[in-house]
């Protein structure tokens, strides 16, 4: 794969980015990163990710690879060495059921600097709740993915820099619920592929401050589509439809 | 004791892309109905306790829980027609127009069904956007999967039986012939599989079913109006 192009859209604080960054890391694969500044998108990032004009893009020889997740995926396939996915079908479905659950941590974590009083507070306990679920599938492995450091725990990892935000934002301490995951969060650490593309929890926490001034100023409208992302299956899981839900 | 279960729900879409999944791949499996409306089962809750909900695959004891996890554990563990593309690329495609669908587009279709007022304009000019950008992937092509359906078809299963029954039922129509004719002859052909058409629940119970939630959400807006 010696001429390969290998260019990374990114943005420093995003855990999201922070996974391709990992994985391309563990997998040695040279690559341009690119930083983006999301109040000015460049005009690669919005030919390269029309549909959401989002970063992390993976641009392999020209071609865009979009949502952080399918990137690691195709990684792992395209360049074979170093595998982050188990190879028995059940143990990947795992995987993947897990590294999909990470991302409820996103939007009860966001809820901490948008929203104040009750809805804060819901959502603090939110975050509480998914982080002690996934304590308890972490359990006292080393890592999600066992002995190997693998898919889930780059999905996770990098929302390990955000701890700090959170805790601060939310007044309370995740080791006090979760000290597995401080654990964990430091064990991977040494490796140097999470080292090195981890942001600095205190720039994150900067970054957070900026988007709480901001956010303040007026609604973000992509909160209201990632809340009813799940009213759907809610429905055809017995879930009834309250009159809060349908008006939004 | 079948060696292959699926906890599901007659009406759920989610359900029957994996019912779907299992026939194209001709696994013989057990269906356990969950009465979801009314109480879910002790195993399911066993099974899925994460999430407690419905799809649920078991396979040999193990269980596969939400539905894009369990498509593709099906298309890795059993042969025959694939369900996701074999080039790495084109497989990061479908999955990311699956996700697309799931977390962009049906949230939006739904919402615009089940919303009013100016909630309800503005969720059917969203979904209108994402409907556009769909109807712009099927360029010279039978299936979003080609020439045969797969992983994005069966996923977008939703779009061409549940959207079409709720829309009416909501009494306004999104995808018209003029707007989006490549997913309306999309939609033609999808429903002309047998393998899919012999798997959709009847459409007069679950109309009957939507007309009782439309009922009931109306009831509830009155109510809430009236204090």
């Amino acid at each position: 794969m010696a001429n390969d192009e290998v260019v990374l859209l990114d943005s420093y604080v995003s855990m999201f980015g922070m996974r391709v960054r990992i994985a391309l890391a563990e997998k040695g694969i040279p690559f341009e990163y690119r930083e983006e500044n999301l109040r000015n998108k460049s005009p690669l990032l919005l030919e390269m990710n029309p549909v959401y004009k989002k970063i992390p893009v993976l641009i392999h020889n020209g071609k865009p690879i979009c949502e952080s997740l399918i990137i690691v995926q195709y990684i792992d396939v395209v360049w074979k060495d170093r595998p982050l996915l188990p190879s028995d079908p059940y143990q990947r479905a795992q995987a993947r059921f897990w590294a999909d659950y990470v991302d409820k941590i996103f939007f009860a974590g966001r809820k901490l600097w948008t929203t104040k009083g009750e809805e804060k507070e819901s959502g603090k306990k939110e975050l509480i709740e998914y982080l002690q679920v996934l304590e308890g599938e972490l359990g006292n492995k080393p890592y999600f993915g066992g002995d190997i450091f693998g898919f889930v725990d780059v999905a996770f990892v990098p929302y390990y820099c955000w701890f700090y935000a959170y805790e601060t934002c939310g007044n309370f301490s995740i080791e006090q619920y979760c000290p597995k995951l401080i654990a964990w969060g430091k064990r991977c650490l040494e490796r140097e592929s999470v080292s090195k593309s981890l942001a600095d929890p205190h720039k994150v926490y900067e970054f957070v401050q900026i988007m709480k001034k901001r956010r303040l100023a007026k609604q973000d409208p992509t909160t209201e589509l990632d809340h009813r992302k799940n009213v759907m299956s809610d429905h055809f899981n017995g879930q009834v439809c309250t009159i809060a839900m349908v008006s939004f | 004791m079948a060696e292959v279960k699926l906890f599901g729900s007659w009406g759920s879409p989610f359900s029957r892309r994996i019912e779907v999944a299992l026939k194209l791949k001709g696994v013989e499996y057990e269906f356990i109905e969950e009465d979801i409306y009314n109480k879910k089962s002790p195993l399911l809750l066993k099974y899925n306790p994460v999430h407690k909900k419905v799809p649920v695959l078991l396979h040999n004891g193990k269980p596969i829980c939400e539905s894009l996890v369990i498509l593709e554990y099906i298309d890795e563990t059993w042969e025959g027609p694939s369900i996701l593309p074999k080039d790495p690329y084109e497989r990061a495609m479908a999955r990311f127009w699956v996700k697309f669908l799931d977390e962009k587009c049906f949230p939006a279709m739904w919402q615009a069904c089940w919303s009013i007022g100016e909630e309800q304009e503005k969720a059917k000019e969203e979904a209108t956007e994402f409907l556009k950008i769909l109807e712009g992937t099927l360029s010279g092509k039978k299936f979003f999967g080609g020439d045969s359906i797969g992983m994005v078809d069966i996923v977008a299963n939703f779009i061409a039986y549940w959207f079409m029954i709720l829309q009416e039922l909501a009494g306004f129509e999104l995808l018209t012939k003029e707007k989006f004719p490549k997913l309306n002859e999309w939609m033609n052909e999808y429903l002309n599989c047998s393998i899919i058409k012999e798997n959709l629940p009847l459409k007069d119970k679950l109309t009957a079913v939507f007309q009782a939630r439309f009922q009931a959400v109306a009831a509830a807006a009155a109510a809430a109006a009236a204090k």
